[in-house]
Parts: C-alpha cells; structure tokens; sequence
C-alpha cells in the first residue's frame, strides 16, 4: 500500500548506483564487526528512510533473523533502531520490516536539538546508544552563526551530543558513519569563518597542513590561508566535497576529545557529482573511550586530527574506492 | 422532562403533566466513551471501518512496542468534507445514510459512525491521512483527545454540545489520481493498552503468534496441549480476538476434511468477502479450528426462518470438553461481523437440558438484518427481549436439542462404551495373571480350565466389539459387587461345587476377612 514516493530523500536512498552499494558495503563491514562487541544496547541507529536499503542489507547478511513471514525476530528486535519523522516514509519502513523498532521523529527532536542542556532520557536514551550510528544525512552540512557570535553546525552538535550519550552512564566505544551532500552554500560570513578554522588548523599541526596540502592542493591551501579565497561555492564541485572532508572530522575531533573520546577517521570518501547524482561527502568514524582525555587532552586530540584525512578516497562511478586528492 | 400545561379537563385537586423526553449531548458522550473491553475491541472497530471502506487489505502494525499502531488500507479513502461532515459534530448517523451497502455491495457493518472515535480508549491522538481516487486532495488530520479527559464544564460548548476532541489538519493537492488509502496512526497509545498490545503485560502466558503464518497458527491452535488462549501472551490473544471480530477468512482445514462439506457454505461466505487483514506482516484469520477427535466428531448445518429473523448455522461436538476452551460456545454473526464473542450458554440454552455435552460444543449462525436492532451499540451483547432475538433463541434451541441428542448418542454412548471395553481388557489381564498365579495353588490343569473359561468372554467381546456394540461379556466382566453380594455368591458356589461345610465355612470365614477388613 505505502510507498514513500516523492521525496527527494527517499528516491536518493533508494537508488542503487555503485557508490551507493559502495557504501552500503562498507557500512555492512562495520556494523558485522560490532556484532561481536554488542552488549544489550542496540547495534545500529539509522536514519534509513522509508526505504531502508540499509536495513535489507543486514538482513541479507543475516545479522537479523526473521520470522516465516518476514517480520524481524522478536529476539532480534532490539538490534536495529530507525529514526523517521515523515509518515509514509514512516508506515513504509514498519510495513516492509514488521517489528522493526522505529522512532516517529526526527533525530534532531530525539537529540533536542543543539541544545546543550536537553538530551533525551531513559527508554530514548538507551535507544541513542548504538554501537554504529549511521547519519545518513542526503542534505548539506548546515552552518549558522549562533548568539555571541559562534560558528555552529547544528548536524554536527547533534553528533556531540551523540558522543555525550554514548560517554554516560559507562562509555561505550561507538562507529559514526556520517554522510553529507557535498555542495557547499554557505553564506560568505561563515565561509570567512570557516576559513579561519582551517587556517588556525594549518598552523597548528603540520602533519595536518601536509594532509591538507595532498588533498586540496598546494594552491588552494595557499588561498585559504592567505584569505583569497572564501567563497566555497565558487569551488569545483570536488572541492566543494574536499573541504567538507577536511572539515566535518577535523570539526567532531575538536569537539569530543575533552569528553574523553579518541577518534579514528576510519574512511573519508567522497563519491558522486560530476553531472550525475549529487556529490556526497561520507565517513566513518570510530570513537574510542581515552582516559588519557581527562589528563592530556591534547595529546588525544592530535592522535586523533592524525587520521583525519590521512587517507581520503572517492569512489567512482564503477563502485572501486581510490586514493583522492590534488598532488601537494 | 420539559413541563406543558396541565389537561383541563382533569380536576383541580389532581395535577396532570406530559412533556417530551430529549436525548442530551452528554448521553452521547458517555455513549462514545468506554465501550470496549479492551484493546482488541478498539481496534475492531477501526479495522471494521476500513472493512465498511470497501478495503480489501488492512495492515496493521504494532510490533516492537505499540508505542504507535499503524492501521493502513485500500479503501476508498475520506476527503476533508467527509471528515467534517461525519466528525465535526457527532450527532446523528451518517454510515448508512445513502445505502446500508459499500460500492462495491458488502453489507456496511458500522451502523452509527463513532468507530473511529473508539481509539481514544487507547491513545490520546490519532493521525489520519487520506486520499479517495479520483482526488488529488490529500487529507492530513490529528485528533487530539486530550480535551475529552478535561473536567466536563470545561467542555461545554453551548447549545448542548461537549467538545470531545480537537483536530487540526492539511489538505494538500499532491495525490495521485488513482491513489485511495486511508493510513491511522494511532499515537501516543496509552501505557495499559500499550502493555496488552506489546505482549508485555505480565502475568501472562509466553507462547506467541508473533510473525507466524497462517499455517502455523492454525497448528498452534490445534495442539492438544492448548487449553486455552490465555496460553498465549496478550499481544497473540489479541491478534485472536481481532480474528473473530472482523470478516476475515477462516484458516484452510479449519474443521476436518470429513465434516468441511457441512460448513462449506461459511467457509465460502467468508472467503467471498475478499477481506485481509495482516497484523505486522501475518495474515489474521478467524480462530475457529476445530479439532478432529478419535472418538467422532459431530457436525451439523442447519438453515433457519422465521417471522423476524432468518439465517444459517453450524454446531459442532467432540468428545470431551471442547479445548481451547474459548472455542466453547454460540458464536452469533451479523453482517459477516461477531457479535461479540462465544456465548458459553448458546443463548440461555437450558443447563440441564445437556449440561455435560455444551462443553463439547461450539457453533457460529450467521443472522441476517433483522437481528441488527437487537444488537446493542456495543456490537458485543444482544437485548434478549428484541422479538427477533427470542425468536433466534427459539429456533436455535430447536436445533440444540436435536443436536444434543446425537451427540448423547454418536459421541457419549461410544464413549462410555469405549471405556467400559478398556476397562473390560484390564479385568481379563488381570485375572490372566491372577490364572497364572493359581497355579502353584490348584495345580496347571485347573488353572489352565480357569483360563480357559474366562478368555472365552473375550472371543464374545471381540464379536461384539466388532458390531460397534458393547458386548454384554464385557458388561458383565466391569460389573461391581457389594461385599455382601460376592458373599452371598461365594456361600452359592460352595455349595454347587460341593465343599464340605467345614471349608465352605473357611472358605467363606476368609473371603469375609479380606473383604471386610
């Protein structure tokens, strides 16, 4: 009956280009590793949409059991959580994987926001503490200037907050995959800004500056740091998705290593554009408890900045993953 | 009461009054509030709706959590001024106002229009999203019934009227002209329902229907092992309940192949209704599967018509109390729907007619219209002095009657005399070794006679046995004596044998002592 037809987001999930199976792939790789370090808390979080492809995947692979008319096993019920607001996406996931647990909101309602004082709590709680959080975004990163003048990026607090859910009562080691449209439409003030964060990265850390340098290229480093260049629209589309590479792991590490987190930019990839599906900027990213966090913060932060994009790849249009980036 | 001038003609010392007796908002109210016993009776309700829609699939979801119930179907959808029209002020009965038949010609079951309202016994706001064919609308409202559980004066809304619910919606131009559906989301379920719907409520029991087919459940439904449908967890028992309250299919082989030409006409009249419900992905059928049972089974279709109400039925008995046990009993169907559930007294059918045999039994009769009025607004008891109903009772106690009958006869007398030929094979294998004991005693010859004589009963039995008749040897070999009788007997057969007086007395002295003591 139900078919979530329509909606952008639902058509760019459900499509099975080679990037996307590419990635899909990748995501099976990790969430099979967790299976094995999964306690009672649920193994994957998802913001599927109403076509779940993801989901399929797991199934497929045998990760969760079904009954005799395909309706997950109730033993296998608290392994998979789906967030979904919209109704038909909604009804279409729960009609195609019956007793598949899925939340009606959005994960920003679930997170409340970026709110720094509001998290969920109790059943919702629990709920968020998945070992693989997949947040499959399909939209831009979002960036806006807040009250007194700071430089957020709502998606990226709810990943904060993520990271804060997972560190309490007792931490649990976690994977984020993470995907944005890589198209970048800021505006120019936070362009500006943002600049000014990769720059004040680019003098800090040289091992970061080097990685900086393979990926983009030594001239758009240059005009970066010397400020020529801020207006990221005006980028190639690779670019585009490159600086967003750079940016959003570099952006989470900053953001966590003080809440006793140790990251590992597992993958950086980006795929599509180039006149066919939209550009797609993607990672994943394991976060790993430190205690060192509370005693040498800086030592966990640079530990993590050093994978970053120690390794950043595309994906081509035949589905086989390759190193990315412009010769220094 | 509103008071007119008194009659004049009435003396002056006595006071006469009339007026006219008004039904008050309020009365509707309660009407459409707190009618169902549970959570399964809601959701009939809706499911039933979408059956009056001329659905042809439902599904609902309800697993993991019943946290939020999805109820989608295939019908023809409700457009805003439908919705307006039929909820915006509860007052009279829209559901048959052109026709008591959907388009597509099924009898409509809802009869005044408050199904839908039925929800908010189980959750405190309903999302419903629409579109008919033909129509690009799409219709996109939440009813919120938190206004129905604030205080009753805060609810007055002048002119008689109760505010039962807020809604607010969109219609949007978005759908597909060949696009109908109607989608309920029953939000925010209220914790107790919540529990029973999830198959969390404790102190229940364990077994699930969860995700099974059609064919398992059937299985499940017939092991002997079932007693009764509290056996399952409160999530399956509903799943049940909802199978024999809406128009759904029976299971395939739900009688035994022996007795199904009896019931084919149910069979078909439910098959015909072209009607699905699945809950979470499983196809709900009705729950009657009547067992096979060694000992018969007793099956009768019978058709019946008087002045008021006319209809068609089946009554079936095995031997033994019939399992599980909310199979027992008179099942009543009105347009295709149950009336509730089974009525353990087949419609206050004498108890000591044939107490024993209405364990046995179970039945369904499916009623035409002229029962309808008798049905009360719960759709669940029926007004036993509605003229239709105590003619229906009448005329299916006639059938009871005759139908105990056979079943005293096929299933009860078969049975005792079934036990009595166990219970005769048992005595022979006793006094065989009670033969083979005596020997040491008498000697092997006249054992060996002894023998002899009482294996001759079973020769006669097995004759018997094999005429469907309980021989009158293995009558005799499960007679029971009195003490004083088998003394008497032994004191007769001394003397026919000739023993002495001295060992008759011994013999009689020591037959005493072990009987008597």
């Amino acid at each position: 009956l139900t078919e979530s037809k329509g909606r952008p987001v639902d058509e760019a999930m459900a499509g099975e280009r080679p990037e996307k199976a590419a990635m899909r792939r990748l995501w099976l790789e990790v969430i099979t590793a967790a299976v094995q370090e999964r306690g009672d808390e649920p193994l994957y979080l998802t913001l599927s949409g109403g076509e779940g492809k993801d989901i399929e995947l797991l199934i497929d692979h045998g990760l969760v059991d079904r009954t005799e008319t395909g309706a997950i096993a109730e033993n296998d019920q608290d392994l998979i959580v789906a967030v979904e607001s919209n109704t038909a996406a909604y009804t279409s996931l729960r009609l195609k994987y019956p007793g598949l647990r899925v939340l009606k909101t959005s994960v920003q309602d679930l997170l409340r926001g970026p709110s720094a004082v509001r998290y969920p709590t109790g059943r919702e709680h629990s709920t968020t503490r998945a070992k693989v959080v997949n947040l499959d975004f399909n939209q831009s990163l979002q960036a806006e200037i807040a009250a007194g003048g700071l430089l957020i990026f709502p998606q990226l607090t709810w990943v904060t907050k993520l990271a804060l859910l997972h560190a309490y009562p007792t931490p649990l080691d976690w994977k984020l995959c993470l995907t944005f449209q890589g198209q970048i439409g800021w505006p120019d003030e936070i362009c500006t800004q943002v600049v000014a964060f990769l720059s004040e990265n680019l003098n800090r850390s040289e091992q970061f500056a080097a990685h900086l340098k393979a990926l983009l290229g030594s001239s758009l480093v240059q005009q970066l740091q010397s400020g020529s260049q801020t207006r990221f629209a005006a980028l190639a589309e690779a670019d585009q998705q490159r600086i967003l590479m750079a940016l959003v792991p570099k952006r989470i590490s900053q953001a966590v290593h003080n809440q006793g987190w140790r990251l590992s930019t597992y993958l950086n990839v980006r795929y599509g554009g180039g006149g066919g599906a939209a550009p797609m900027s993607s990672w994943i990213v394991e976060f790993t408890w430190d205690p060192r966090s509370s005693t040498m913060p800086d030592t966990v932060y640079r530990e993590s900045l050093a994978s970053v994009i120690a390794n950043p790849q595309f994906i081509g249009a035949d589905g086989e993953r390759h190193s990315d980036g412009e010769s220094p | 009461v509103a008071g007119r001038e008194a009659d004049p003609s009435t003396s002056s010392n006595d006071e006469a009054f009339s007026g006219e007796i008004t039904v008050s908002s309020r009365i509707i109210d309660e009407l459409s509030s707190g009618l169902y016993e549970s959570p399964s009776a809601c959701l009939k309700e809706l499911v039933n709706n979408s059956y009056d829609a001329d659905a042809r699939v439902v599904d609902m979801l309800v697993k993991p959590d019943a946290d939020v119930i999805v109820i989608e179907d295939d019908g023809i959808g409700i457009s805003k001024a439908e919705f307006e029209r039929h909820f915006k002020r509860i007052a009279r009965s829209y559901k048959r106002e052109e026709s008591d038949r959907t388009p597509s010609g099924r009898p409509v079951i809802g009869k005044i229009g408050i199904g839908f309202i039925a929800a908010n016994e189980i959750c405190d706001r309903m999302q419903i999203e629409s579109t008919k064919a033909g129509s690009q609308e799409r219709l996109s409202v939440t009813i919120d019934f938190a206004a129905m559980r604030s205080d009753l004066q805060d609810r007055e809304r002048g002119e008689d009227a109760l505010r039962k619910a807020d809604y607010e919606g969109t219609v949007t131009n978005d759908a597909e002209p060949d696009e109908h559906y109607t989608r309920l989301l029953l939000l925010d379920v209220r914790g107790e329902a919540r529990d029973i719907l999830a198959g969390a409520r404790p102190g229940r029991g364990t077994q699930s229907l969860y995700g099974l087919s059609p064919e398992t459940v059937r299985e499940r439904l017939l092991s002997p092992s079932l007693n009764t449908w509290d056996e399952f967890d409160s999530y399956s028992k509903s799943l049940l309940e909802l199978g024999l309250y809406v128009p759904v299919a029976y299971h395939d082989d739900w009688i035994p192949p022996a007795y199904q030409a009896a019931v084919q006409v149910f069979t078909e009249q439910a098959t015909s209704l072209d009607f699905v419900l699945r809950v979470d992905g499983s196809e709900i059928r009705k729950p009657t599967v009547l067992p096979d049972d060694p000992d018969g089974v007793v099956v009768h279709g019978f058709d019946f018509e008087g002045e008021h109400v006319a209809g068609n039925g089946y009554l079936y008995a095995r031997s033994g109390a019939l399992k599980p046990r909310e199979l027992n009993g008179l099942l009543v169907r009105i347009r295709n729907a149950a009336a509730g559930g089974y009525d353990r007294s087949f419609l206050d059918f004498p108890g000591y007619e044939s107490p024993l045999l209405q364990d046995w039994a179970s039945g369904e009769i499916w009623v035409d219209d002229g029962l309808e009025d008798a049905l009360n607004i719960d759709r669940k008891t029926l007004r036993i002095t509605h003229p239709a109903y105590v003619e229906l009772q009448a005329l299916v106690h006639q059938q009871l009657r005759s139908f105990f009958s056979t079943v005293r006869r096929d299933l009860y007398g078969a049975r005792s005399a079934r036990r009595r030929e166990e219970q005769a094979d048992k005595q022979l294998a006793t006094m065989t070794e009670l033969a083979s004991s005596l020997e040491q005693f008498l000697g092997k010859r006249p054992a060996s006679r002894l023998l002899r004589q009482w294996e001759a009963s079973v020769e006669v039995r097995d004759r018997q046995r094999r005429r469907g008749r309980t021989s009158p040897r293995a009558q005799a070999l499960t007679r029971k004596f009195a003490a004083a009788t088998i003394l008497k007997m032994a004191g007769e057969a001394a003397q026919e044998a000739g023993l002495d007086p001295d060992e008759a007395e011994r013999l009689l002295s020591e037959l005493g002592r072990i009987l008597l003591d």
